[in-house]
């Protein structure tokens, strides 16, 4: 059995990235999702020796950084705090996003919190219709009605493709 | 429709820069196993702010409280809304309060910023001479259709908010189906920092625009305690929660900033459960005065 500390130091090589942008896209805050981060994986080995293995990884990860982000969204003092940086400002992008990307990223970063989960785990972590689900406790169902709201609200009006 | 493979795409380009740096990881590792508290960069540490939660409990004393201007007028406000529209607090925490004074007169604003805030709408009360006017953006449609209707109602009144707060499935299937026909989404702006905020170091963030830095309290300052107890007699007062919905909670802010003004603040947020719905508690305090600067409670966070 490999020891808990090893386990968790991979765990967080392996998916602290992800969480650090679900965090960012949920927060839209750098420094915020860097704490939201630390606190996800407090979280992740306090519970990694009590986890059922009921569903992957991956998914209990990420849903341990949602429900982190939502206590932070209900954190009523950062109401009025903002540290909330451009994502011009986020180092590192790539150098090839053009105006058209920039711009359906804000999109993105400006829809609704159910929505925009739903669209960074599906279309970003590739995770199926059925992980979706499982790592936002909801069904699959409502996964896909939140899946084509998102695509309606991101689709630019006039727009009829 | 955006294809799947631009909106993949657009992600991973605007992401490709947040990566978590070897540093961060390695503190990340040695604080959680060596068992250290977490540095925190916006917010002090959560197992400190619990410490300190048990010990204003134990260290009870009562405050008379101060109420700033501001704070006064958003109180009086939400008060204006019980009477004009019966909005509970608990309904008021879908929307952000923002005041402007203007001479004696105060603007009261509550922004929709759950569910769907067009359906909400947004409530405007003007304080002057002593009289509290309150309005709706939604005041033209028949008000027996959201008294008296469910879900389906064509605006979000308090029976609804209440509902939706309660049984968050029925309340995304009704959005869902209203969304067609929902007035307007209204976006929410965060409060622009004049300076902008890339220049930002560790540990500033800027507070109704004010540029604030976390801190350590001086001889003339508050406690913790203190702070707290304060905080505990403004929730008790202006939200109607109980001691112990308070107790069972969880602090997770707890912090002192230095003002631009030589001035200091404390802000202090808890989130508790109550009758079922998740509340987020919020006070902003004069760091040496403890007078009430703001006070807000979130409860939107649960859509």
């Amino acid at each position: 059995m490999v020891p808990s500390e090893v386990q968790l130091e991979a765990w967080l090589t392996e998916y602290g990235d992800a969480v650090l942008r679900t965090c960012y896209l949920y927060l839209a805050d750098r420094t915020l999702a860097e704490d939201a981060l630390q606190d996800t994986f407090i979280k992740v080995w306090r519970g990694m020796n009590g986890r059922r293995g009921e569903s992957s990884v991956k998914t209990w990860i990420l849903r341990i950084a949602i429900n982190t982000c939502k206590d932070y969204k209900r954190t009523a003092w950062l109401r009025h705090v903002d540290r909330s940086k451009p994502v011009e400002a986020l180092p590192l992008s790539s150098a090839d996003t053009t105006e058209e990307s920039r711009e359906l990223f804000d999109a993105v970063m400006r829809l609704p919190a159910k929505y925009k989960q739903a669209i960074l785990l599906y279309h970003f972590h590739n995770l199926t219709m059925a992980e979706t689900a499982d790592v936002l406790k909801t069904s699959r169902s409502t996964v896909q009605n939140r899946l084509h709201k998102a695509y309606t609200l991101l689709e630019p009006e006039g727009s009829d493709e | 429709m955006k294809s799947n493979d631009k909106i993949k795409s657009c992600l991973t380009e605007n992401l490709s820069g947040l990566t978590v740096a070897r540093r961060q990881h390695n503190e990340i590792i040695n604080n959680i196993i060596g068992g250290k508290p977490m540095k925190k960069k916006l917010t002090a540490g959560l197992a400190l702010a619990i410490v300190l939660s048990v010990l204003a409990v134990s260290a009870f004393a009562a405050y008379v409280l101060l109420w700033s201007p501001q704070a006064d007028a958003q109180s009086q406000a939400r008060q204006a809304l019980t009477d004009a529209y019966g909005l509970t607090p608990e309904s008021l925490g879908c929307f952000v309060t923002s005041a402007r004074q203007d001479g004696d007169a105060w603007t009261v604003t509550f922004t929709g910023d759950g569910f769907n805030p067009g359906l909400l709408g947004t409530y405007t009360v003007v304080i002057s001479g002593g009289n509290a006017t309150a309005s709706w953006s939604h005041d033209d449609v028949d008000r027996a259709e959201w008294e008296n209707g469910g879900l389906m109602a064509p605006v979000w009144g308090q029976p609804q908010i209440a509902e939706a707060l309660r049984d968050t499935e029925a309340a995304e299937a009704a959005q869902l189906e209203l969304i067609a026909d929902a007035p307007a989404t209204e976006i929410v702006p965060m409060v622009t920092p004049p300076g902008g905020p890339e220049s930002l170091e560790e540990g500033a963030a800027y507070w109704n625009g004010e540029l604030i830095r976390i801190s350590t309290p001086g001889e003339n300052d508050l406690t913790g305690e203190q702070a707290m107890e304060i905080a505990y007699q403004a929730f008790l007062e202006e939200f109607g929660v109980t001691r112990e919905e308070l107790d069972a909670g969880t602090v997770v802010g707890n912090d002192f900033y230095t003002r631009e003004d030589g001035g200091t603040l404390w802000g202090i947020s808890i989130n508790i459960l109550k009758d079922g719905v998740d509340w987020g508690c919020g006070v902003t305090m004069d760091g040496a005065t403890g007078e009430i600067l703001m006070i807000n409670v979130v409860t939107g966070g649960n859509s």
